[in-house]
């Protein structure tokens, strides 16, 4: 990356939203094909143009990054030996989870927020639950393992091996001592409803159980996701050691 | 293994582009090709992405990223070239579209 000497070009906190939503491997020519057409242009229309670029380009490259994932399969299918598309497909693995658990958080504090507004009446036990659950969730993926990271273009096969072993086991990598770690924002949020929010509140106990049953999902869901990774990564770094 | 299957209109101009544009062959350059061949403002970016997409995984093109430039604010470039397969696809819809231009023109007369 060589910002100091690049011209003036499209703010950075819009190009952090675009990257957000564009799958990791996408991200490093998508946005300087955006970039580069934001500077094609004529000072006036620049804006114009980027935000309806971005508006038809980022749901076309979702729809495509879906149907590769759906058609293509996991990252197993990707040729053998190919450090680089593996890593990219691994990427993408952790960024639809990510973008999964966001979009899921969104839809569930929406409702959670209307309930409390009284356009929807359903059981505030469950409501809290699953806001709770979604946010420790999203904490988690975004706090705790980081968004996806593109695979940076120059890396040697070595420096490729040494990628997966670390930040792509990092991002895929959870541990039951994590699982307290979740619970804090949980916690703190059941105190705020008992004490503050929800004076007479009732289903504290019938809750702590719910928060615990779904940090328990997601603990086996993601200790799951960790052991396919790791299937998956044993047969491509013995290709690259006897390579 | 590449299927065999022929090559919508979109999917020609975008391995024509492809092809003509040469070692420069990536997303904006390609768009700008595309549109100058279909004499339109006839698709997307977006569509463009899509239709590489589509092509990469039948065969017909490979990608790679080139080194980063300041134009583009420090990052890479994706480019394409056309493979073996692409190549036959596209030599095989040329051929189609010229006897179907020899069968229609006793017709027709010429129809550009």
């Amino acid at each position: 990356m060589n910002s100091s000497s690049a011209p003036a070009g499209s703010p950075r906190w819009m190009q952090a939203i675009v990257s957000a939503w564009l799958p990791p491997m996408y991200r490093e020519p998508v946005l300087g094909d955006l970039e580069e057409r934001f500077q094609q242009r004529a000072p006036g229309l620049r804006w114009y143009g980027y935000v309806g670029d971005v508006a038809t380009t980022v749901p076309q490259v979702l729809r495509s990054q879906l149907r590769r994932i759906i058609v293509r399969g996991p990252a197993c299918a990707a040729a053998a030996g190919d450090l680089r598309r593996r890593a990219e497909h691994l990427q993408t693995q952790v960024w639809l989870r990510n973008v999964a658990l966001l979009v899921g958080s969104v839809v569930v504090i929406g409702a959670f927020l209307a309930n409390a507004q009284g356009d929807w009446h359903f059981q505030e036990t469950v409501h809290l639950a699953m806001t709770i659950g979604w946010v420790g969730a999203v904490w988690r993926s975004y706090g705790i393992h980081g968004r996806s990271t593109g695979v940076p273009a120059s890396m040697s096969l070595d420096e490729l091996r040494e990628f997966h072993r670390r930040e792509l086991t990092r991002q895929m990598n959870v541990g039951v001592g994590q699982f307290w770690y979740w619970s804090a924002p949980a916690a703190f949020l059941i105190l705020y409803a008992w004490i503050a929010a929800v004076p007479d509140f009732r289903g504290a106990g019938s809750l702590l159980a719910a928060i615990v049953m779904q940090n328990c999902v997601i603990v086996w869901a993601s200790r799951k996701e960790r052991s396919v990774y790791q299937r998956e990564l044993d047969p491509t770094e013995q290709g690259a050691a006897k390579a | 293994m590449p299927r065999s299957e022929s090559l919508g209109q979109f999917e020609q101009l975008v391995l024509t582009a492809v092809v003509t544009l040469g070692e420069d062959a990536y997303g904006v350059t390609i768009h700008k090709k595309v549109q100058e061949l279909a004499l339109s403002k006839t698709g997307t970016l977006g569509a463009i992405y899509v239709t590489l997409d589509r092509l990469e995984d039948k065969g017909y093109v490979s990608s790679s990223l080139s080194e980063p430039t300041p134009e583009r604010g420090g990052r890479a470039k994706r480019c394409y070239r056309i493979e073996g397969a692409g190549e036959r696809a596209l030599k095989q819809s040329i051929a189609t579209a010229r006897r179907i231009a020899r069968s229609i023109e006793p017709v027709w007369g010429d129809p550009t």
